[in-house]
């Protein structure tokens, strides 16, 4: 009960400037929360991750781990890492390796380690 | 992953080895699972030069990190090298390879390198697929039948 009155109370951080607006309040709020349970931006991690709306290196970052972690905790949690298809990208892909091999540009290649 | 299964030696052959490269926030990245036991990372960091980050590698990395919000740092500063240096991107990742297209990077993807190993005559198919299933293991990788496809078809998938 007493909690539920100093939620309903928050406006007054707003009225006394300690927040510009509600909305400050409430990142500021959601960033504490996240900060404090390491386990809520792994799930959010995961879910992003899952949906495809993140890259396996952003799932780890929002997720406070490494990839290899990050792998680890997709793994557990019933995710699926994949191989995209690119159809007949392939054959335009392989073309670059060919020159690259003759000695053409482009030339280097960063390789990424994630997926 | 090709440090994974020790097959970064393979990958300089198709490529030439002076050409691996990483850049330094993807070095970071590769180190970390050192802490805790891993080795491989050390063939990784031994087998891939550091991509040098020009003055004008820079401005493009800031520009690409107010649009790629779902990449990583290390993706976002290899996408900048990338567009700015003329190189190719190597990634798995659908998100990350969308994105690099977008920016008018050049992607290749595993299914591509395996591809070109067997293509260039680097390697024969069947070892292609032996290393495939190595690191389909080692890496815990999901590869669909579509895509063993695109790296073993004799014809141009369509």
């Amino acid at each position: 009960m007493e909690q539920a009155i100093v939620l309903d109370k928050l406006d007054i951080l707003v009225e006394q400037r300690v927040y510009p607006d509600r909305a400050a309040l409430t990142k500021d709020a959601m960033q504490a929360l996240l900060r404090s349970r390491p386990e809520l931006r792994q799930y959010l991690a995961v879910e992003l991750y899952r949906r495809g709306e993140m890259s396996l290196a952003r799932a780890a970052e929002i997720g406070g781990v490494d990839i290899e972690t990050i792998k680890e905790i997709l793994r557990e949690a019933g995710v699926e890492r994949r191989v995209p298809t690119i159809g007949a990208a392939i054959h335009e892909e392989v073309e670059w390796l060919r020159r690259i091999q003759r000695d053409q540009s482009p030339r280097s290649l960063p390789l990424i380690p994630q997926s | 992953m090709f440090a994974k299964v020790e097959a970064l030696t393979v990958l300089g052959q198709l490529l030439g080895q002076e050409r691996l490269a990483t850049t330094p926030a993807i070095r970071e990245e590769i180190a970390v699972p050192l802490q805790y036991g891993y080795d491989f990372p050390l063939q990784a960091l031994a087998h891939t030069a550091i991509a040098p980050l020009t003055n004008q590698v820079w401005p493009e990395h800031e520009r690409l990190r107010a649009l790629g919000a779902s990449l990583g740092r290390g993706e976002l500063e290899a996408i900048a090298f990338c567009k700015i240096e003329g190189a190719l991107f190597a990634t798995n990742d659908l998100i990350a390879r969308r994105f690099a297209l977008e920016q008018g990077v050049h992607v290749i993807s595993l299914q591509t390198i395996l591809r070109g190993l067997w293509v260039t005559g680097v390697c024969s198919k069947s070892e292609v697929r032996e290393l495939l299933e190595r690191i389909k293991r080692a890496d815990r990788l999901e590869v669909p039948s579509e895509v063993e496809t695109e790296i073993f078809s004799e014809e141009a998938p369509s």
